[in-house]
């Protein structure tokens, strides 16, 4: 649980020193199982707001605010329903202040989705005089990143194999061993190479004819399997003991052919 | 009849000889003394087919189809057009089977607040089953626009594969594709005429050179959009591309072009009519000297829509001058450019219609716009900094001399931090043919900052003096009373936007209970609540969604409507799947409600509940 400094509403000049900063800060806070430190926060996000040329106006105006502040130091019991009504679901509730009645959520962390401004036109201050031609640090980098993407229980990595276009992914964690995904691999390729540049939809006999890819770890075959390590190099899948290579590998690739000069390419 | 078909265009001959098909069966005459004869319906069936190719509007043709079932069948043959505005309302076999000739697809996914990060990624509005379906019953597809869809690399590959006769791709918000899916269309898709991606998130994880895959001998390319690729491109495969595209009339590259490859790009395409310029700022090092950018603008004589200005250096502005007098759409949204730097443009730009802008221009920069722009259609006014403040660069002010201004105004979307009503008022008079009013105060529950009164009364304005408006989008302090006027005023508005606003359930209450042609309705952080939800009873088959997230509905009153209406699917799901231990609140995060022709659908996330 977190603590964090308890703000006096009523110090005019602490809080106008500390506007911007406690806007900031107020905004960082985490949500913490309701104690009465909370609702000042919250109290305080307000105030700041009222620290404006319009103070007066706003406080007046929006009586049913005061009335709603009232209502929150007032009812501790309902502290609990509105911090975990959205509290740790991450960001979306919002501060709803407009009437006594109103939802009692309160999040003092920014809004999710406002103002609604798509992302692509979030951050233009900072970005728009900045280095014209970055490469790869601008990358969205977001959901599919080069990493592999990892929870508690999958592990997905991209797998290419030459004459196919489109990569797939695989989960290292669902295999036991390497026997396990190199089958796994002839499996999910089988169907595409027999697929390419076929429009008709007979694809299914189709992968009944193909003959299986076998021989993927021990050059013995058509293709072999091969992945990138955290280094960036290229090896051959195999080498090391199966738990060795799940930690390391961040892509995989199937090759045609098989020389050595692929191997350990950066 | 011979003279109907002469006159059609080279796009209608097809169809034509669609409908000429049908004529043979007028050859199969019953004998005489059968006065159940099939003859005369057939007529007047081959009679309707021939008419209704000329008919385009979907809306017509749905009114066309309810006449009688002779008439459902000649329409659902000549539909060339598909529209599904929800792909979750109709099955992807139902509508093939219904429509049997279909040339052209526009399918759209996700709700709009998807865009802000409202909805769990992996929420649906998959493409694939589309494409399967369409990649047997829909051989000669041309045409495909996708909006908010997920489409996967697979769905593209699909697509390329099975319609050898196809022309035109537009992927309009859409994600889950990469550099791969974009080889395959570039590659396999020979008769492509316009591929443009536009606001997609494409992933660059493939590393795919796609701008090389196009044909080698040439291309029928008239349009390429890829402005929103936020990774670099082979240049050098560009420039060939578009000096062997003799057809392309648009063209908007992304920011990793920089200003002397642009130069280089507009040499060989002085044909151009749309131009996106890319970053529109030199390169680190120059190393020749300055590109004759005014001679390569000077050419483009032809140019009525520019955009791009992505990291733009004001100092090579002036570069446009030569077309501004003939740009009717001017879009500087990611151009952090001041009022000084504005004007010299602006002001000769006598002919605009679309201006899109940051607020970096301030209201001076919106009163030199006023100023000049007198047949200006649509604006749009977007923040440089997204963030809650007291004040902004633009405001009531620039509103104000925007209404003086451009009376012939039909939408706009203005960020600003702080209103008045008397701007939002003095618009609503001073264009009377506004369609679109989407008014964002940043600041939450803002009032008139002159009066300190809620919004209502502008609002109201909105509703009352405009009165062919459609879409519109509320913001700052609402009361109930601001919801009142929408239903009592709002009786063609389709498209609502609540966020922020209104005291109880009676806001709502007027809005469902007023707005007979209301359509789609997206909330946020409303106090409306289960009582508000019942009263839209009536209407929800008639709408296409409605979205509420954090407001006051409960699981309950989801649960009962769901009940209550059939051919509605009720959607309810929570962003985040951890649930503080002992919660006991029945409050539903969102509710996401649609009318379908379809039972509840298979692909749901776990996250999500079908009630």
């Amino acid at each position: 649980m977190e603590r964090y400094p308890v703000r006096d509403i009523n110090s005019n000049k602490r809080s106008h020193e500390t506007g911007h900063v406690s806007q900031d800060k107020s905004l960082e806070l985490k949500l913490a199982p309701p104690g009465e430190n909370k609702p000042l926060i919250s109290l305080h996000y307000i105030s700041h707001k009222s620290h404006s040329n319009d103070k007066n106006k706003n406080l007046m105006s929006s009586g049913t605010k005061r009335d709603f502040l009232d209502t929150i130091i007032g009812e501790k019991g309902r502290e609990r329903n509105w911090l975990t009504g959205s509290g740790d679901q991450g960001y979306q509730s919002g501060v709803n202040l407009g009437a006594p009645n109103s939802s009692k959520r309160m999040d003092v962390r920014p809004i999710v989705g406002w103002p609604p401004v798509r992302s692509s036109r979030r951050n233009l201050l900072s970005s728009s005089n900045s280095s014209k031609l970055e490469t790869d640090s601008s990358k969205n980098g977001g959901k599919k990143g080069e990493k592999p993407e990892i929870t508690e229980d999958s592990l997905f990595v991209k797998i290419k194999m030459d004459g196919v276009p489109i990569g797939r992914k695989v989960d290292l964690k669902s295999y036991s061993d390497y026997d396990n995904l190199s089958s796994a691999v002839d499996e999910l390729f089988r169907g595409l190479l027999a697929a390419q540049g076929e429009i008709s939809s007979s694809e299914k006999e189709k992968m009944e004819k193909t003959k299986t890819i076998t021989g993927l770890l021990d050059g013995r075959g058509d293709y072999t399997l091969v992945y990138e390590d955290s280094e960036g190099d290229r090896m051959l899948v195999g080498d090391v003991p199966w738990q060795m290579f799940i930690s390391s590998a961040k892509r995989l690739r199937v090759l045609k052919e098989i020389s050595s000069s692929y191997l350990r390419k950066i | 009849m011979s003279e109907a078909q002469a006159q059609m265009s080279e796009d209608d001959a097809d169809l034509a000889a669609a409908a000429g098909g049908a004529s043979i069966r007028t050859a199969v005459v019953t004998t005489g003394g059968d006065y159940s004869s099939p003859y005369p319906d057939q007529v007047l069936e081959n009679v309707l087919e021939n008419v209704l190719i000329f008919l385009t509007s979907r809306r017509d043709r749905n009114a066309v189809s309810l006449v009688c079932k002779s008439w459902y069948r000649a329409e659902a043959l000549t539909r060339s057009e598909i529209y599904i505005g929800n792909c979750y309302s109709v099955s992807p076999r139902r509508a093939a089977e219904r429509f049997r000739r279909v040339r052209s697809v526009v399918l759209k996914g996700k709700p709009r607040f998807a865009d802000f990060s409202l909805m769990p990624p992996d929420w649906g509005a998959h493409f694939a089953p589309w494409v399967i379906e369409m990649a047997e019953a829909y051989r000669g597809l041309e045409k495909l626009y996708l909006k908010r869809m997920n489409v996967t690399d697979d769905d593209l590959a699909v697509m390329a594969r099975s319609f050898g006769n196809f022309r035109e791709l537009v992927l309009v918000c859409c994600e889950g594709f990469g550099t791969a899916g974009l080889a395959v269309v570039a590659s396999k898709c020979r008769q492509l005429r316009v591929f443009d991606l536009i606001e997609a998130e494409v992933s660059d994880d493939d590393e795919v050179d796609w701008l090389s895959c196009f044909p080698e001998s040439g291309t029928c390319l008239e349009s390429l959009i890829f402005d929103c690729v936020e990774f670099p491109i082979n240049f050098d495969a560009l420039e060939n591309l578009v000096a062997r595209s003799r057809s392309l009339k648009k063209l908007r590259v992304n920011r990793f072009v920089n200003l002397e490859q642009l130069h280089r790009l507009m040499i060989l395409a002085p044909q151009l009519t749309d131009l996106g310029t890319g970053s529109f700022s030199p390169q680190d090092h120059p190393i020749d000297q300055e590109p004759d950018l005014v001679s390569a603008f000077t050419a483009c004589r032809s140019l009525v829509s520019l955009s791009g200005f992505r990291e733009t250096v004001p100092d090579y502005l002036p570069a446009v001058y030569p077309v501004c007098a003939n740009i009717t759409s001017l879009n500087f949204s990611y151009a952090n450019i001041t009022a000084d730097e504005l004007k010299p443009v602006i002001r000769n730009c006598h002919k605009l219609q679309i201006f899109w802008v940051l607020d970096s221009v301030r209201d001076e920069g919106l009163q030199a716009v006023a100023a000049t722009c007198k047949d200006l259609r649509e604006l749009r006014v977007f923040p440089i900094d997204a963030t809650e403040d007291n004040v902004g660069p633009v405001s009531d002010v620039g509103l104000q001399a925007i209404s003086e201004g451009c009376k012939k105004l039909e939408s706009i979307l203005y960020f600003c931090q702080q209103m008045t009503n008397a701007a939002v008022i003095s618009m609503s008079n001073n264009c009377p043919d506004l369609v679109v009013f989407r008014l964002c105060i940043i600041g939450r529950y803002r009032p008139d900052h002159s009066t300190g009164e809620p919004m209502d009364e502008g609002f109201g304005a909105i509703v009352k003096n405009c009165k062919k408006l459609t879409r519109l989008a509320v913001s700052g302090l609402l009361t109930d009373k601001a919801f009142s006027y929408i239903g009592q005023y709002g009786k063609l508005v389709r498209t609502l936007s609540f966020a922020f606003a209104g005291d109880s359930d009676l806001g709502l209450k007027y809005v469902l209970e007023g707005c007979s042609k209301l359509e789609k309705l997206e909330i946020r952080d409303c106090p409306f609540g289960d009582s508000a939800l019942r009263s839209g009873l009536h209407h929800y088959h008639n709408m296409r969604f409605l979205w509420m997230s954090t407001c006051r509905v409960t699981r309950q009153g989801c649960r009962e409507i769901a009940q209550q209406i059939p051919r509605v699917i009720v959607e309810v799901f929570r962003w985040n799947q951890i649930l503080e231990e002992g919660e006991k609140s029945d409050l539903v995060d969102t509710l996401y409600l649609y009318r379908s022709l379809e039972g509840p659908r298979a692909d749901a996330p776990k996250f999500v509940n079908i009630l």
